[in-house]
């Protein structure tokens, strides 16, 4: 369950803060604060950090690519677009509505929109379940296919030391919790580190999330004829 | 702000939300005689009860709306521990004392354990020390075909 609280925690962060840092670009273009810091003030102004919250989230993009197109910087909007287009959990059909009736409001909506926005941002990160990843931030961070792949490369060029691969296998694990394969890797990588802990772990939680996991029911099965 | 953006607005906004999971962690109301440091109770309405004792966790199923009174969750912890066939406080402290044993385990046992599962898996140990480890990467993550590299998954889209 822990697992399963981050990703949502996580979403939900990445997708509220990248909205109301939108809103407070969109707010400075408009003419308030001298400068977007201001705007911003003690908040997450960091779009690659946000967006580690949770790389699911299509959101980040769509924000991003939104701010920048309000600046007129219409090339790395289009590809901030075009990367959240590739995430399959972006509804690409009604998506721009969210972006088209962001760009329609005047400041006065802008600031009332931002009231709640804060206020959701505060409890979410309140609950302290949400954690933004170390893993870097690209267009295709979304897949955990994609990070299991960047992880097992890892694994290669470290010659088989799983530290730095750990950082790709629990990503994908976070985007992705509900598919017992990140959970399998991320028990193997706690293995070989020697973390029985977390690998006893990862098994629990994995076989929560998909009982039926061969892999899993394997390591389990190990584990528990060895258990004193 | 005109009444049809705020809905708007609104909409997108409970719609990003609800999309996520909402859980409700609740504080364990512990059978007497068990030390209450040691359960962990999480609860989301139609899923899981959690007897979580050490690494040991035990899966029971919470089918009601949380919140629900001390006496409902002591029942439906004896009712977990009834279903896994845990009859008695003393028998769970019993596995409570053996799980803390896992916490003396020394890298031999680890190193052992690694043996094992090359052999469940049925894999013969070559020269490659890598290799072997993807092997055995790849034969637990048994949902999919075996984990693509970073081109195959490039070339994929």
């Amino acid at each position: 369950m822990q697992i399963q609280s981050k990703y949502a925690y996580g979403y939900a962060a990445a997708s509220i803060s990248s909205m109301r840092l939108c809103v407070d670009t969109l707010l400075h273009v408009g003419g308030e604060g001298a400068t977007l810091e201001e705007v911003v003030g003690s908040r997450i102004a960091d779009w690659d950090e946000i967006a580690a919250y949770n790389y699911a989230s299509p959101f980040p993009w769509v924000f991003e690519g939104l701010s920048l197109h309000a600046q007129d910087k219409l090339e790395e909007a289009q590809e901030c677009y075009y990367n959240a287009a590739l995430n399959p959990e972006y509804d690409l059909e009604n998506g721009g509505v969210t972006v088209y009736v962001l760009a329609m409001l005047d400041n006065d909506d802008l600031k009332e929109l931002k009231h709640k926005l804060t206020g959701l941002e505060d409890q979410i990160y309140e609950a302290g379940i949400a954690e933004p990843s170390k893993c870097p931030r690209d267009k295709y961070c979304f897949s955990d296919e994609y990070l299991n792949a960047l992880g097992q490369e890892e694994l290669i060029a470290s010659d088989g030391d799983f530290a730095n691969a750990m950082v790709y296998f629990e990503t994908a694990l976070v985007v992705a919790p509900f598919n017992g394969d990140n959970y399998a890797s991320c028990a193997i990588a706690s293995l070989y580190s020697g973390d029985m802990d977390k690998t006893i772990f990862y098994v629990n939680e994995g076989l929560w999330a998909d009982p039926d996991h061969e892999g899993l029911n394997l390591m389990a099965e190990l584990l528990n004829e060895r258990r004193p | 702000m005109k009444p049809s953006r705020l809905a708007i607005l609104l909409i997108l906004v409970l719609t990003m939300l609800y999309t996520t999971t909402v859980i409700h962690v609740s504080q364990a109301a512990i059978p007497p005689g068990f030390d209450r440091s040691r359960v962990r109770l999480e609860t989301k309405t139609g899923h899981k009860v959690v007897l979580q004792c050490d690494q040991i966790e035990f899966y029971g199923t919470l089918i009601r709306q949380v919140p629900i009174s001390e006496k409902e969750l002591e029942d439906l912890i004896r009712q977990t521990m009834e279903d896994l066939g845990i009859d008695s406080l003393k028998k769970l402290n019993e596995i409570v004392n053996k799980a803390e044993q896992w916490d003396e385990i020394t890298q031999e046992e680890i190193d052992q354990f690694i043996q094992d599962l090359t052999r469940t898996v049925k894999l013969v140990p070559n020269a490659d020390k890598v290799a072997d480890i993807l092997s055995i990467l790849n034969r637990i993550r048994t949902n999919r075909d075996p984990t693509k590299s970073v081109e195959e998954f490039l070339s994929g889209l």
